[in-house]
């Protein structure tokens, strides 16, 4: 995290002796905050603390040691508690707030680097999980309020929509170019192409966010909306005034109902100022976001499926050759959550470089798990042992970017997270899950539910996908059976090639990932498990 | 029209100058207000707070108080802003409708530094009971949703299937009916999205 940006973190307002923070997000069980707070008032209300703040705002992204406090106070370096407990809470109030000592033992880390930092609690950036992000995107979330939009704006939300205004699309695609901006849901491939073609077209468009995150255990998009909905917002406008739109859906997982509240209160408040609705900022451009709770399943995830389900239609499509979608006869461009937050930290009309790319990944089946954001070009060791503090010799295999993704082996840990890494593994970033897979596991036994899923969900529109996952499924079923001959691998790999080459959306062209790159780096342990090395 | 300008919570608001009597800062301790935002000054002046009644959060600590007074029908009334708030008049401005609400306490708005600062009617804003919560004035979508019918129909099935007993072929048959789509395609959807073939429409 940046200096300027920790400065900001750190606000306290004016007339309080200080601020104590607590991360309420949907990685919480919903009984769990309330405890909390009701300890918290009853034991300032003890202590007569009255100059205190108390401020929700979204997680800190840290799941494993949910239930995260942030306490700042004048005088003392912000301290970070994990696992709070109503009891502990008391200990917070009585000790570091009362007393100004704060408790030790049950602290995470310290935040900023001061002369005056606390003997015996780590600094955050000795804590890896915290240490080694490069947070562009997600710096605010779990420090402000998501629901107060003077928070957003006192750390610089909206401060570029003046020049975004002034500026025509040229402008905007033009630093999109330079930042060389890539999508952050799919393939994870350049953007600026395609939305130059849609900026290009002599009507008006339509702005789609994609928010479903059907991916399960993929938690980064739900995150960022939970903890700084007015990031994805200002991004949505950016975009908006790059292609020519005046309306932008956002469509929501209907799970996700803290983020909708989150949302809804950002929008209104976007609205109230002028941010959003018809002449923002007094301008003549009017740009309006509408909410849909998107429907069940998986496949609605994929972007035609996106685009038919608000057209009222059912299942994926082909797109059109031009690569343009169409909702209500209107070209429509998809993009995920995290790419229109990335979008809203670019440095439109300063001569500033920008800032690094960055990616957000969540870590599953690590020790530590939760959402990180990191530098373009990190290794997946560094994800995973350092972050994720999982020991090396506990990992057997990665799986990344979910059912869209594929799987590496252990062997290739220090392989960097990087657009040409992904060409070269053959997989799909797409919604940025790392799932490590232990050594206990058998390849034939996670290929095998890879194989399951795949077939059970496809929406059966086109022949290579429908069948196709059929087949393998089954020739995959009859290996585990013990039926199999080594000549089936080979057989299972070209059916992959088959449908992904010939699928119509991208599900049918991704989900054969995992069956490449399993056998590609696995092929001799499902040789011997599947036919006993015949 | 000279308009003096103020904030409370997060919003800039604006009132007559003519209405205004006096701007201030007062220690907090010759303010009595109760839960409700309401009390009185010096136990003579009523004085509302306004953070209270617009729904805004009351900052902790605050050791002063900065309100200004009002005239209604002849009586001052004190009003509570936000205690950092910047208090500065508008000249001559020339107000138009604020396009974000047709609610009747919205009088209208003015653009200062490109910030919205918005005109109530403090009449009815003072004189209603209930709290005024912003966000719920301003949450309307102002540029027009097409909305398809088979969209329509789709947001009644899902809505529907959170509580799936509420998702049977009758509904089905209801909601294609009020839609005014044909039971072929009602079903198509039903069968995709809710994986749940209905046969017998």
């Amino acid at each position: 995290m940046q200096e300027e940006h920790i400065d900001q973190c750190e606000f306290i307002p004016g007339g309080l002796s200080g601020v104590i923070t607590i991360g309420v997000s949907s990685r919480m069980d919903a009984d769990e905050p309330e405890p909390l707070l009701t300890s918290l008032a009853a034991h300032l209300e003890e202590h007569q603390l009255t100059d205190i703040e108390v401020r929700a705002s979204g997680g800190f992204g840290f799941f494993s040691a949910e239930r995260l406090v942030k306490v700042s106070k004048h005088g003392l370096p912000s301290i970070i508690y994990g696992g709070v407990t109503p009891d502990l809470m008391a200990d917070i109030v009585r000790h570091h707030l009362a007393d100004g000592a704060p408790v030790s033992e049950a602290a995470l880390c310290q935040m900023p680097i001061r002369e005056d930092s606390v003997d015996g609690i780590p600094h955050f950036k000795d804590i890896a999980f915290f240490g080694l992000q490069q947070p562009v995107v997600s710096w605010r979330c779990g420090h402000i309020n998501p629901e107060r939009i003077e928070d957003a704006f006192r750390t610089g939300s909206y401060g570029t929509l003046e020049t975004i205004l002034k500026q025509g699309p040229k402008d905007i695609l033009s630093m999109i170019e330079t930042a060389q901006m890539h999508g952050h849901g799919g393939p994870g491939s350049s953007i600026v192409d395609r939305w130059t073609a849609v900026a290009e077209q002599d009507e008006e468009t339509v702005l789609i966010c994609n928010a479903l995150e059907v991916e399960a255990g993929s938690f980064k998009d739900q995150w960022l909306m939970e903890s700084d909905p007015h990031r994805i917002i200002e991004g949505m406008i950016i975009a908006a005034r790059a292609i020519g739109a005046r309306i932008g859906y956002i469509v929501l997982n209907p799970l996700y109902t803290l983020a909708k509240h989150r949302l809804e209160i950002a929008i209104s408040q976007a609205r109230r100022h002028r941010r959003l609705g018809q002449g923002i900022q007094g301008s003549s451009v009017d740009f309006e976001i509408i909410i849909r709770s998107g429907p069940p399943g998986y496949i609605t995830g994929e972007e035609t499926a996106l685009v038919s389900f608000l057209s009222g239609e059912a299942g994926p499509h082909v797109m059109p050759p031009s690569g343009i979608d169409r909702l209500n006869d209107q070209p429509a461009l998809v993009a995920n959550v995290e790419t229109f937050a990335q979008l809203a930290v670019l440095p439109f009309g300063s001569d500033e470089e920008g800032p690094p790319p960055t990616r957000l990944f969540t870590l599953e089946g690590t020790t530590n798990t939760g959402v990180v954001e990191v530098e373009v070009g990190t290794t997946i060791r560094e994800l995973i042992c350092d972050m994720g503090a999982t020991s090396e010799e506990y990992i057997k295999a990665v799986a990344i970017g979910g059912h869209l993704g594929g799987v590496i082996p252990a062997d290739l840990l220090d392989t960097p997270l990087a657009e040409a890494s992904y060409r070269w593994l053959n997989i799909w970033p797409g919604t940025g899950l790392l799932s490590v897979i232990d050594q206990s596991v058998s390849m034939s036994e996670w290929l095998g539910q890879q194989l399951q899923f795949g077939a059970q969900e496809s929406c059966g529109a086109c022949t290579p996908c429908r069948e196709g996952m059929e087949q393998a499924h089954r020739l995959m079923q009859r290996l585990r059976n013990g039926d199999g001959q080594g000549q089936d691998l080979i057989l299972l790999d070209q059916l992959a090639s088959y449908i992904s080459n010939s699928s119509m959306c991208g599900y049918g062209q991704a989900v054969p990932n995992g069956i490449s790159t399993a056998i590609r780096y696995f092929g001799n342990e499902l040789r011997d498990q599947l036919t006993g090395g015949h | 029209m000279d308009i003096l300008t103020f904030s409370v919570g997060d919003m800039r608001m604006g009132i007559p100058v003519s209405q205004v009597a006096l701007s201030r800062v007062l220690p907090q301790s010759t303010l009595r207000t109760d839960h409700t935002g309401t009390g009185s000054l010096d136990a003579t002046m009523p004085v509302i707070d306004l953070r209270h009644k617009f729904c805004f959060p009351i900052p902790a600590g605050e050791g002063d108080t900065r309100f200004i007074v009002i005239d209604m029908d002849n009586t001052s009334v004190g009003l509570v802003i936000n205690w950092t708030s910047e208090v500065s008049i508008l000249q001559n401005i020339e107000m138009e409708a604020a396009p974000e609400t047709d609610h009747p306490y919205v009088t209208g708005m003015v653009m200062d530094r490109r910030e919205p600062v918005f005109l109530f009617d403090w009449d009815m804003v003072l004189s209603s009971d209930t709290l005024l919560n912003l966000n719920d004035l301003f949450s309307k979508p102002i540029l027009e949703d097409f909305v398809s019918p088979t969209t329509l129909f789709l947001d009644a099935i899902l809505q529907g299937a959170q509580t799936p007993e509420q998702v049977s072929v009758q509904h089905v048959r209801q909601f294609a009916e009020t839609h005014n789509i044909p039971l072929s395609t009602a079903s198509r959807l039903v069968s995709f999205y809710l994986q749940n073939p209905v046969s017998d429409i």
